[in-house]
């Protein structure tokens, strides 16, 4: 049995199908953050700082403390209107999507179609063009005399133009059209990184696709879903250029509002007051969610 | 030799349909043809294994037969049932994959008792079995832990006891032992067949390891570009090679060109450089042929005066050009008189006496002397 023969084994895929998790960082690699951390202390925490500072001074009119500028701010039934059309804003362009991303991703991950690439690049299209001119182009679709609105004229499927632009459902379309490549990019690392073999063994067990779906696929890439929508809802939260121009002051969020006080009534103040009420609500959201994904982790853990 | 050649297959009684058959199955990807025309038999309660070089089609063949593969032409049947079309999950296949594939978000427990659930039933009695399981592989008490909690061969394991614990109608192994180290991959190729008799399951065994297939299968079909050369016992296959590939394939071997110049009744005579022989005949050749004899059959011996050949020992003369040290056998290089290069097995002793630049003779049985066509 002397015949050498090529090692196969070494050749194939790497045999151990489990990455070591939750190891702790060296701290030598705690290094490679400070370039990272320098950059944002720069440009985030600075100007937070100012914002912070600037809230903070007592208004010479009022003469209140800054604390009770703050929660008269928040309490105003004005600003409670404001933080549920952001909050629904952000909710509503995180499910949609979810919903387009996921399938989008799972095609992109698995499809062996040679123009999957095209299909990448149109996911990845809306990034290399500005929001501004992406936001204006819905409005050419959109609009009172728009491209929908003459093809359903046309077709006499209507006798007047719809009115789409400046309403919810136009923000939230132009939102999801915005961030959509967050969510699908996030979502396919978590798909690329599952071994099909494994698949295939749930296949082999018993499962039909949509069991194997369920029990392998979703769960192994919940965390690129996770991540997904924390992503896209941050983002939503803190948009100003959509709702301002598919919204057309309709559409009033939190972030409209701040560039409304800071810029056209030059109320730096309150503006200020309203940019940390928008970062900790995001903030807020955003722990909550932690934690309840913690909670479900370790509840599936044991 | 004639032991061999009359044992009989393991009885199986005509009532028992075969496990697993392939009837005339091929595959093409792209226009070329990684499976072609291949038919095999799986008895019930053996374990064949299909051997070959990297890129033959062994794996191309397992996943036609588990179904995520579908062939161009052909029948898969089990249990004499025509699955050709059935999705996999309604083959009642078990499958154990090179990498193991486990479930990483599921436990050991959960791994196992995984394809029981798709099978909907209930705790009650998965719990039994999944642990009955992970008795057979020797892998109580981990159940609570993570496919990455796990060393290698734990994991391999686990892999088993999830794919036998639905005993499934066949179950299908790829490279299994792949990844493991040479010790433990031989404890476990003798675990695995002492598994396969405890439960009775049939296997289909994929490798590309000779040692691997003789030491495991009951018969080992040999594959060569999508095509099977050969299909037989262990035996069979290294002693009765059918073709210089399959002979190739189970060790080094020395190759002479020569012609066939006569036969009578048993035995043919073969023309060559080297001389005259008279090997038994197994399949009838004529004309150009190549004569094979595995360097594990040549014996090495000084060699101060030419002897001649008696019948039942063939041999050539030469010196000795290298010895190439192997552990427990050294291989000799014999530059024949022809100045063809011979290749012989020694002991490590054998150094002594028969050192480099030695005249030898280099001679071995006439019955393990194989002679194909050219
Ligand atoms: N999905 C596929 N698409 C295209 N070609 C394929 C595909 N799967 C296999 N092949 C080709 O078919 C041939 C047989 O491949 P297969 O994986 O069956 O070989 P193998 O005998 O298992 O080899 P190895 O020992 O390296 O695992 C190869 O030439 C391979 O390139
Ligand atoms: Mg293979």
């Amino acid at each position: 049995m002397a015949t050498v023969r090529p090692d196969f084994a070494s050749r194939t895929r790497d045999a151990a199908p489990s990455r070591p998790r939750g190891r702790r960082t060296p701290p030598a690699a705690l290094w490679l953050l400070a370039p990272g951390l320098g950059v944002l202390g720069v440009l985030f925490l600075y100007p937070l700082a100012r914002v912070v500072a600037l809230g903070a001074t007592a208004d010479p009119r009022t003469l209140g403390s800054p604390s009770s500028a703050l929660a008269a701010v928040i309490l105003s039934p004005y600003v409670w209107r404001l933080t549920t059309t952001t909050l629904a804003l952000a909710c509503w362009t995180t499910l949609v999507a979810l919903a387009l991303g996921y399938p989008m991703a799972y095609y992109l991950v698995r499809s062996t179609s040679r123009h999957r690439y095209l299909a990448f690049i149109a996911v990845l299209a809306p990034l290399m063009v500005s929001i501004v001119v992406r936001t204006l182009g819905w409005i050419m679709v959109l609009g009172t005399d728009g491209l929908a609105n003459q093809l359903l004229l046309a077709l006499r499927v209507v006798s007047r133009p719809v009115v789409w632009l400046y309403t919810f459902g136009a923000t939230v379309t132009g939102l999801v059209h915005v961030l959509l490549p967050f969510m699908v990019l996030s979502i396919m690392a978590a798909l690329a990184r599952i071994d099909p073999q494994v698949e295939e063994s749930a296949r082999i067990l018993g499962a039909n696709r949509w069991r194997t779906f369920r029990h392998v696929t979703l769960p192994l890439s919940a965390q690129g879903v996770a991540g997904g929508c924390a992503l896209v809802f941050s983002l939503a939260m803190g948009s100003y250029v959509t709702p301002a121009l598919l919204g057309g002051g309709k559409v009033q969020v939190l972030a409209t509002q701040i560039y409304a006080q800071m810029l056209e009534i030059v109320d730096w103040r309150t503006g200020a007051l309203l940019s940390l009420y928008l970062a900790g609500l995001t903030l807020l959201v955003l722990l909550a969610y932690a934690l309840l994904l913690r909670r479900a982790e370790a509840y599936r853990g044991g | 030799m004639a032991v061999a050649m009359t044992r009989a297959h393991p009885a199986v009684a005509p009532a028992a349909p075969p496990a697993l058959e392939l009837v005339g199955v091929s595959k093409s990807f792209r226009g070329v043809g990684a499976v072609r025309d291949v038919s095999l038999t799986l008895p019930a309660g053996t374990i064949l294994s299909l051997l070959g070089p990297s890129g033959c089609g062994k794996t191309t063949t397992l996943r036609i037969v588990a179904g995520f593969v579908a062939p161009d032409t052909g029948q898969v049947r089990i249990g004499s049932e025509d699955v050709t079309d059935l999705p996999p999950h309604l083959r009642h296949l078990g499958m154990v994959f090179q990498n193991y594939a486990l479930f990483p978000h599921m436990t050991v427990f959960e791994n196992v008792a995984f394809g029981l659930r798709m099978r909907n039933l209930g705790a009650a009695e998965i719990g039994p079995a999944v642990r009955a399981a992970l008795r057979l592989v020797r892998m109580t008490g981990l159940e609570a832990r993570y496919p990455r909690e796990l060393s290698g061969g734990q994991q391999q394991r686990v892999a088993l006891a999830r794919a036998i614990v639905t005993r499934p109608r066949v179950l299908l192994l790829d490279e299994p032992f792949g990844a493991l180290d040479r010790q433990l991959r031989e404890e476990m190729q003798i675990e695995l067949k002492q598994l396969q008799r405890t439960v009775g399951i049939s296997f289909v065994f994929v490798t590309h390891d000779q040692e691997e297939a003789l030491t495991i299968s009951d018969r080992i079909a040999v594959m060569r570009s999508g095509v099977i050369e050969q299909v037989g016992t262990p035996d069979e296959v290294f002693e009765q090679p059918r073709s210089l590939f399959v002979a190739s394939f189970f060790g080094t071997v020395n190759v002479f060109e020569g012609t066939v110049s006569g036969s009578d009744g048993s035995a043919i005579l073969v023309a060559g450089p080297l001389g005259r022989w008279r090997v038994p005949a197994r399949a009838p050749v004529s004309g150009a042929c190549v004569v094979a004899v595995r360097a594990a059959d040549v014996a090495v011996r000084r060699a101060d005066r030419d002897e001649a050949d008696d019948g039942d020992w063939l041999s050539i003369h030469g010196r000795v050009e290298n010895i190439v040290y192997k552990g427990t056998t050294v291989l000799y290089q014999i530059r024949a008189r022809d100045g063809s290069l011979v290749l012989a097995a020694g002991e490590p002793a054998l150094r002594a006496s028969v050192p480099v630049g030695a005249p030898v003779s280099a001679a071995w049985r006439a019955a393990r002397t194989h002679v194909f066509p050219r």
